[in-house]
């Protein structure tokens, strides 16, 4: 056990703090849309692949450079010290479902540009009547030919409207049972057939949308794997979402309780005990969050799968983001009402999905009973 | 960057758990009369009090084997009290040089030693005219130690014998406390710097956290298991989304305060004396906010049965608040970090 980093680690975040210095853009002042603060992490995506951070714990073959997960720690943590925009998350866990399950062409074709930035993805598998239960999706693929047609109704894409890709879990075979039948299909999102309508969430922006898929074709070598993988997919990257360190979450978290330890002390909030108990909480559930991530890492270093120990993480994520933003609103006390902190009004929004997309917070818990505590399914 | 225990700690940690499980508790019928220090003899000839003598200044084992130990200990429940009488007995009289030749009786096995707190249980007491209380402590023979601060503001351990303390009713019934004599003359020892005693409080703080999540991991196994075979309603009641619900719970509170305890048992000697004793009071902080509702959610898991004084669940509760309130508790760490991050009021 050691927690230091090694010599090749201490290098790599030392340079990587030096890249970040001369990198990282000035902070925003005032009101954003939510087209700015995409475009703003996709330039930041780009730069950071610029810069050889994007995939770094990927194998050479692909793009990556081929070191150790730890690196996406630090890479986490640098970043959020740096107060830098967020990391990119997609490449994280879309990637990951291309590098283990897509052909080689398929890497070939979408690895290098995902990495570095050129196609943003998005994520179809939600539909109005399937979201917790994922496997009762409805959207068919029907094979013609070389081809095969989609048609359905996809939920809370999120980003959508930013993306060029998604990969979309649609039933082949209706007659098997429901987690069997799914397969899974690269899809572009300008194809004939396909529109999109953003979803206005609580905190007044656009971030996700639904999807609409009237006949649209693709090539059968969109298929990802075989027929009937879907649901292996689909877990798969959800595993990979799960993990704070795959989407960026340290970073989040270091950054947002920085910025909230700064307000404090600027109001003098920080005499007020009670607020110090509260300040040091938020601190300690953000230390809890980033050691879990610390050995979830270093067990992948090993070359461990991602398994269900993901949502214990996601768990301590959710609630140490949710209340982070409960702490930030009662900080900023009445200027949350008076529309004078929008900010912080929009990352409290932000933070309640948190406890329902990639699998809600009772869905994890289902996930801990039963195949970590073993306990028997009702 | 290596999070996880390496092979010769895996090896350390199987051992710690078979050590445990030989002077554990499994029945409450188990702690009537017994002995505390009737494993005090394996303990000492496995070697593990030794575990912080220093030799040529390093301590033979780091914080984590001793942190490995006490998870073992808490989740057997056993009485042995080798936190306070082993490990931060001999971190603190070996950190002062030992002058004059303590340790060898210590070693043995034929002196026992206990820590002198303060009233209020939240540090090393010594204060004159304050009794303070006996952790360690299990029959009224061996020594009470301590640390006093002298008018140059040398810090010097210090014991003292306790013929004649008088035991307490501890919440715990696997913790003894005991209260100490009128007070006798202390024989100091050697001198310790400030960063000693950080580091000694950072070992305390890390083995009481890793104590509670030890004692709670073992409840939830018992009660997960035991949800497997009680039956309600014609299922077993571990197949209700509620039961399971709440043991997801209990399971993602314990892993949050083993995650925390890892680093901070790690850090107790490698990292600086301020950074250790942050990442301590950051483990003791979740080990104090999640222990004694983890343990509570184990007893309504187990439903009557759980709320009887023959059922084993108490003990598992008992022993989280007794960890709890040593050495301070929730606020009393959050405090401390708070004063760290935001500078001291």
């Amino acid at each position: 056990m050691d927690y230091r980093d090694s010599p090749e680690e201490a290098e790599y975040r030392a340079r990587l703090r030096a890249w970040l210095a001369e990198n990282v853009p000035a902070p925003h002042s005032g009101e954003r849309t939510n087209a700015e603060i995409a475009a703003e992490r996709l330039a930041w995506h780009r730069k950071l692949y610029e810069g050889g951070y994007i995939g770094q714990s990927w194998p050479v073959e692909w793009g990556g450079k081929g070191l150790s997960p730890t690196m996406d720690a630090i890479l986490n943590e640098e970043n959020g010290n740096a107060d830098a925009p967020s990391l990119p998350a997609m490449v994280g866990y879309i990637g990951r479902a291309l590098q283990m399950f897509g052909n080689d062409e398929q890497r070939a074709r979408f690895i290098p540009p995902t990495l570095s930035g050129e196609i943003q993805w998005c994520q179809g598998f939600s539909e109005p009547g399937a979201g917790s239960d994922l496997a009762s999706l409805t959207t068919k693929a029907v094979r013609e030919g070389d081809e095969y047609v989609i048609s359905g109704h996809k939920m809370w894409t999120s980003a959508g409207q930013w993306a060029d890709w998604c990969l979309v879990l649609a039933r082949t075979d209706p007659d098997a049972p429901k987690h069997k039948g799914i397969s899974a299909f690269l899809v572009p999102m300008d194809s004939v057939g396909l529109v999109l309508q953003p979803i206005v969430l609580a905190n007044g922006d656009p971030e996700t949308s639904e999807v609409f898929y009237d006949g649209v074709r693709v090539p059968a070598s969109a298929l990802v794997g075989q027929e009937g993988d879907g649901w292996k997919i689909a877990m798969t990257t959800v595993a990979y979402e799960r993990g704070p360190s795959d989407v960026g979450a340290i970073s989040t978290l270091n950054k947002q309780l920085a910025r909230l330890e700064r307000h404090a002390q600027s109001t003098g909030a920080t005499a007020d005990p009670r607020v110090r108990l509260e300040l040091a909480r938020a601190y300690v559930r953000g230390e809890v969050v980033r050691l879990m991530a610390l050995e979830q890492l270093s067990s992948r270093a090993t070359g461990k799968l991602v398994g269900e120990e993901g949502s214990v993480a996601k768990v301590l994520q959710t609630e140490a983001s949710q209340a982070l933003a409960h702490l930030a609103l009662e900080l900023h006390d009445a200027d949350i009402v008076t529309g004078r902190a929008p900010d912080v009004v929009s990352q409290y929004f932000q933070t309640r999905p948190m406890s329902v997309y990639g699998g809600s917070a009772q869905i994890q818990r289902n996930v801990i009973a039963s195949r970590i505590l073993g306990m028997p399914r009702a | 960057m290596q999070a996880l225990i390496d092979e010769t700690q895996q090896e350390f940690r199987e051992l710690a758990d078979d050590i445990a499980a030989s002077i554990g508790i499994t029945n409450p019928s188990d702690i009537d009369g017994a002995d505390p220090l009737a494993g005090w003899r394996t303990l000492q000839s496995a070697g593990v009090l030794e575990l912080r003598e220093r030799t040529d200044g390093a301590p033979l084992a780091g914080g984590v084997e001793v942190a490995l130990l006490s998870q073992a200990l808490g989740a057997a429940l056993s009485p042995a009290p080798y936190l306070a009488g082993g490990a931060l007995a001999v971190d603190l009289i070996s950190r002062s040089g030992d002058v004059n030749g303590w340790l060898p009786g210590l070693l043995a096995g034929t002196d026992h030693y206990s820590l002198l707190l303060t009233p209020a249980l939240d540090a090393l007491g010594g204060t004159a005219g304050e009794p303070g209380v006996l952790w360690g402590a299990s029959r009224d023979a061996g020594f009470a130690v301590t640390v006093l601060r002298g008018d140059d503001g040398v810090i010097r351990v210090a014991r003292r014998p306790i013929a004649g303390a008088r035991r307490l009713d501890s919440i715990s019934l696997t913790n003894e406390l005991w209260e100490p004599p009128v007070e006798a003359e202390w024989e100091p020892g050697g001198t310790l710097s400030q960063d000693d005693l950080d580091r000694f409080t950072a070992l305390a703080l890390t083995g009481l956290a890793a104590d509670t999540a030890g004692a709670l991991r073992a409840a939830l196994t018992g009660v997960v298991e035991y949800s497997k075979q009680r039956v309600a309603y014609g299922v077993h009641i571990g197949s209700f989304q509620a039961v399971q619900h709440i043991a997801a719970e209990a399971h993602v509170a314990i892993e949050a305060i083993a995650a925390a305890v890892n680093y901070a048992a790690w850090a107790v000697d490698e990292l600086d004396a301020d950074a250790a004793l942050l990442a301590a009071r950051t483990a003791k902080a979740v080990a104090a906010r999640n222990g004694r509702p983890t343990a509570e959610a184990v007893m309504q898991l187990y439903g009557g049965i759980g709320q009887t004084w023959e059922h084993i669940a108490h003990f598992y509760t008992r022993r989280a608040i007794f960890d709890t309130v040593l050495f301070g508790g929730e606020d009393a760490q959050l405090r401390a970090i708070a004063d760290a991050r935001l500078g001291g009021e």
